[in-house]
């Protein structure tokens, strides 16, 4: 039996990053997503993906408070799946025709309030996260870890690692394994490959 | 200076700014001769920031887990509308046979009446023709499911033979032999016997009788006669239409059919 959650529910389980709730709103709004998508030419992992970057954009909401709904919890996440599929169909289009950086417009945001989604490169991010999570095991443990600041002799103990001197050049390979990862990734040219260009500060 | 070489931990130290004076000067000059460690620092950073905000890493991983739970639904849920689909097939295929092979109700029909059918109301063997049921009169029926295979099958042993039909009691090329019996064009039950009977002016000149069934393939042929007559039993024939040849010295007498009802 399927239990139903009210949408204020929903935010407030999504916010404390509960399981069953991601579980039940990737069930539920899932099919609707699929349907927007695969109608506009998008496959079945451009779904999971754009379920994904929205549950991503509506935590972060959620995170705001007061955050009021002036619709329905699902209607709010569908039109939040148009603008990051819409989104994602300009910058296709602008990289199947190639169109020149400096010519066109910058990526438009059909919604004016959706500051998260203009403001983050959400294509970027998911590919970071896909790798990030592709990582061994040990690897992943490590790098949160390490980012927890947890000290590196505490790690060691907690890895069962020889000392703190192999913890931070697993840490060092762990990390250039990741960004090697990412460069090899197919996606990485559309999304990575104008900073090469760019002005670093 | 000179002898400085970056290494892989370098990207990560000048991102947490762990480098000393002299490598960060180094290094920066390395950063603005090659777009690839640019881009590498640059990812490093971006990688900094997203493990820095533990709370969407976390969501990231649950959402991964809601993902692949729906994969699992979904590949259940696929087997089953497979499954499903197969068993709506085979059920539409049972009922297309049933109402193709079985498009007539003979449920309340007892086997007489059923011979009236085919014999009509004067006794007489209906054409095929006038056995047919309209399609609109059809029903299906379980029952009788094997008996009426086999009207089916018989309905295809009444199929008369276009080549021989023209022929049929028009072919007489000699003078040597006349037919008695039976006539060219002779309806009988099955079962009963079938007399063959014939005056030859030539008795030192065998006749052979050749049996063909609807479709044309030789089914029986009578071993060289000298006699005036032949008995064919039909009681192991099925129902149906057959021709028989009358054959003296190679030559075709006489084409007739025989009915078997």
């Amino acid at each position: 039996m399927i239990l139903r959650y009210s949408d204020e529910t929903l935010i407030e389980g999504l916010r404390q990053r509960k399981q069953r709730h991601i579980d039940y709103i990737y069930q539920e709004f899932t099919p609707v997503v699929r349907h927007l998508v695969k109608q506009n030419s998008g496959s079945e992992s451009d779904v999971g993906d754009l379920v994904q970057e929205a549950i991503i954009l509506l935590y972060k909401r959620s995170l705001n408070q007061p955050f009021e709904l002036k619709c329905s919890l699902k209607t709010f996440f569908i039109s939040i799946c148009k603008n990051l599929w819409l989104q994602h169909l300009d910058n296709k289009y602008r990289l199947l025709y190639q169109a020149e950086f400096e010519v066109n417009e910058p990526n438009s945001t059909y919604n004016s309030d959706d500051m998260e989604t203009r403001e983050e490169n959400n294509e970027k991010r998911r590919l970071l996260y896909k790798n990030m999570l592709s990582l061994p095991a040990d690897c992943q443990r490590l790098l949160e870890l390490y980012f927890l600041k947890i000290p590196y002799k505490e790690i060691a103990r907690l890895m069962n690692f020889k000392d703190e001197v192999y913890v931070k050049t697993r840490k060092y390979s762990c990390k250039n394994m990741l960004r090697k990862r990412i460069i090899g990734d197919p996606e990485y040219q559309q999304y990575f490959e104008y900073e090469r260009h760019g002005n670093y500060k | 200076m000179k002898d400085m070489e970056i290494t892989n931990d370098w990207i990560d130290r000048y991102n947490e700014n762990e480098l000393n004076e002299e490598e960060k000067e180094f290094f920066r000059k390395r950063l603005e001769v090659n777009p690839l460690l640019r881009t590498e620092v640059y990812i490093d950073e971006c990688l900094n920031k997203l493990y820095q905000d533990e709370g969407t890493l976390d969501l990231v991983k649950k959402i991964q887990d809601a993902r692949q739970k729906s994969d699992r639904r979904g590949g259940k849920l696929g087997y089953l509308l497979l499954a499903a689909s197969i068993l709506y097939l085979m059920a539409l295929a049972i009922i297309f046979n049933r109402m193709h092979y079985d498009p007539v109700d003979y449920a309340s029909s007892s086997n007489s009446d059923q011979n009236e059918i085919w014999k009509g109301a004067e006794g007489k063997l209906l054409s095929k023709d006038n056995l047919k049921i309209p399609v609109q009169e059809r029903k299906m029926v379980t029952q009788k499911w094997q008996e009426h295979s086999v009207n089916q099958y018989l309905s295809l042993n009444y199929m008369p033979l276009p080549d021989f039909e023209l022929l049929v009691g028009s072919v007489t090329r000699s003078s040597q032999i006349t037919i008695k019996s039976p006539a060219s064009n002779w309806k009988i039950a099955a079962g009963y016997d079938v007399k063959f009977e014939w005056v030859s002016q030539n008795r030192v000149l065998p006749v052979n009788i050749l049996f063909y069934n609807n479709a044309g393939n030789l089914i029986f042929e009578t071993p060289a006669l000298l006699d005036d007559s032949y008995i064919l039993n039909t009681k192991d024939w099925p129902g149906g239409i057959y021709y028989w040849k009358i054959i003296l010295d190679e030559e075709m007498i006489l084409l007739g059919k025989l009915t078997l009802f």
